[in-house]
């Protein structure tokens, strides 16, 4: 029988514990070197992005020309062009997610693309839509069908929501809602391929309230407190069982004026649009608009409630 | 009476947020089926079944292509279908996927899976086998803005099938 020398197998472990420490010391500060090289801030990306010779640079080019604040330090100014547009065709068909940041001076939306959790090569193609003083920046993609995020609250102090929604014409749109006034821009990001939305607050009021919001529907036409007339056009999304929306006008009196169905092009995957037009006879005073639709549970209204007026300007 | 086999299903369970436990049919006697469209695909109704915030479940969902089905509430637990509590508390809902103004959703396998599941359910539940008792959900009363399945179901298809499948028994 052999005995060991008990000191040797502690020696060992000790030699091998100081030659581990050594390799991980050195696998950290490679992994530190690596991520100070490629995780840069976002304004560290979106300065290469801008330099660099893709498409990005042109639209970022087009953002400066519609500019009505002059830049300051060779920032990107906050006024984006309504109609803008931007990105590559074919590089991706899905949506991974939209996550909100706080850069020095202003809140940023950021979506990343891609499907099953890879991320795409680039942004894919995209345009701006967002009428001026709505609250919401509207941007749409129409070689997108699938998101991983049908919508999620950002959190911010003017970067409020933001919901993905079935566009009418094919693609997905993204509506990121304000909670008051706000300048902004887009930019495009690489590696990984992102579009952030980039807010912060504004001086000047909006120029209508902000679209009425519930837990499965958000109208968008009419606005609380508009001058309805006749027929009135209604739009909006949801998530409304079997996409079935309900609409009823009701007179200050209880008196239902009129009613009708419509149904939307999406429920279960992501946010579904719709649009209607309804007809209804003349009211005196307030009307109340009722836009959503049944519990499955037991059919009581789950909507929007929009009063509403006839035939008078916003005031 | 021997009762049918149906085994053409996964169960998948939805979100207990999504449906109401109970004992049926000794709490509350099973009377209907309803039959529905989903508006959407099976995978993504039967994901939306499961997800806390949807409010809404079947018991069913049959696929389009080889109607496979999804079980997603327990029979003898109330889903949440039908917008209508009493209905809820005595029927069966089954969703199909597809869209009510798109008739090609609407296979042979579709109807033939799915009325196979509903002859099993008659026979179990002793629900009669006829269009009182077995419903579209736009014959579920108001308040019900719903009219699934729509002008492209076929009824008349549907219920020779379940009757077949009934006599096997």
């Amino acid at each position: 029988m052999v005995s060991a020398d008990p000191a040797t197998p502690i020696r060992t472990v000790l030699r091998d514990l100081w030659f581990f420490g050594v390799v991980v010391l050195a696998g950290l500060l490679v992994i530190f070197l690596v991520a100070g090289c490629g995780q840069g801030s976002p304004e560290q990306q979106r300065g290469g992005t801008t330099e660099g010779p893709s498409g990005t640079t042109e639209e970022q080019t087009r953002q400066e020309t519609t500019s009505e604040t002059p830049p300051t330090g060779g920032e990107t100014p906050f006024t984006a062009a309504p109609g803008m547009s931007g990105g590559s065709q074919g590089v991706t068909d899905g949506i991974l997610e939209v996550s909100f940041e706080r850069p020095e001076g202003y809140e940023r939306a950021v979506v990343d693309f891609g499907s099953e959790d890879v991320s795409a090569s680039g942004v894919p193609t995209w345009s701006l839509s967002s009428p001026e003083g709505e609250g919401y920046a509207r941007i749409t993609f129409p070689g997108v069908d699938t998101t991983s995020v049908p919508d999620g609250l950002l959190g911010g102090s003017i970067l409020d929501s933001f919901y993905v929604v079935r566009a009418p014409g094919g693609g997905l749109f993204v509506d990121v809602f304000a909670t008051r006034a706000f300048q902004y821009r887009v930019t495009e990001l690489d590696n990984p391929a992102r579009l952030a939305i980039d807010y912060r607050p504004a001086s000047v009021d909006l120029g209508s309230p902000i679209p009425v919001r519930e837990t499965r529907t958000v109208l968008f036409e009419p606005r609380v407190g508009e001058a309805v007339t006749n027929p009135l056009r209604i739009s909006g999304y949801s998530r409304n069982p079997e996409a079935s929306n309900t609409i009823t006008l009701v007179d200050a009196a209880g008196n239902l004026l009129s009613r009708s169905t419509v149904l939307s092009n999406d429920w279960l995957e992501t946010w579904g649009y719709f649009e209607a037009s309804l007809e209804f006879p003349p009211f005196e005073g307030q009307a109340m608009l009722r836009v959503g639709g049944q519990s499955a549970r037991d059919g009581s209204f789950e909507g929007v409630e929009v009063p509403v007026v006839y035939g008078k300007a916003w005031e | 009476m021997a009762i049918i086999d149906y085994s053409n299903f996964i169960y998948l369970p939805a979100n207990s947020n999504n449906y109401t436990v109970s004992n049926r049919p000794y709490s509350n006697v099973i009377d209907k089926v309803v039959i529905h469209v989903a508006q959407g695909s099976w995978s993504s109704a039967v994901n939306w079944f499961q997800n806390q915030y949807s409010g809404v479940t079947t018991h069913y969902t049959v696929r389009s292509s080889d109607g496979f089905a999804a079980q997603s509430v327990r029979e003898k637990d109330i889903a949440w279908h039908a917008g209508n509590w009493f209905y809820n508390q005595t029927s069966i809902g089954i969703e199909h996927e597809g869209y009510v103004a798109d008739l090609k959703w609407f296979t042979e396998a579709m109807y033939d899976s799915s009325a196979r599941l509903t002859a099993y359910l008659c026979i179990k539940y002793l629900i009669p086998i006829d269009r009182a008792h077995i419903v579209g959900h736009v014959q579920v009363p108001y308040p019900n803005d719903h009219y699934d399945p729509g002008y492209y179901w076929n009824w008349d298809k549907y219920m020779d099938y379940v009757l077949s499948y009934a006599a096997l028994a």
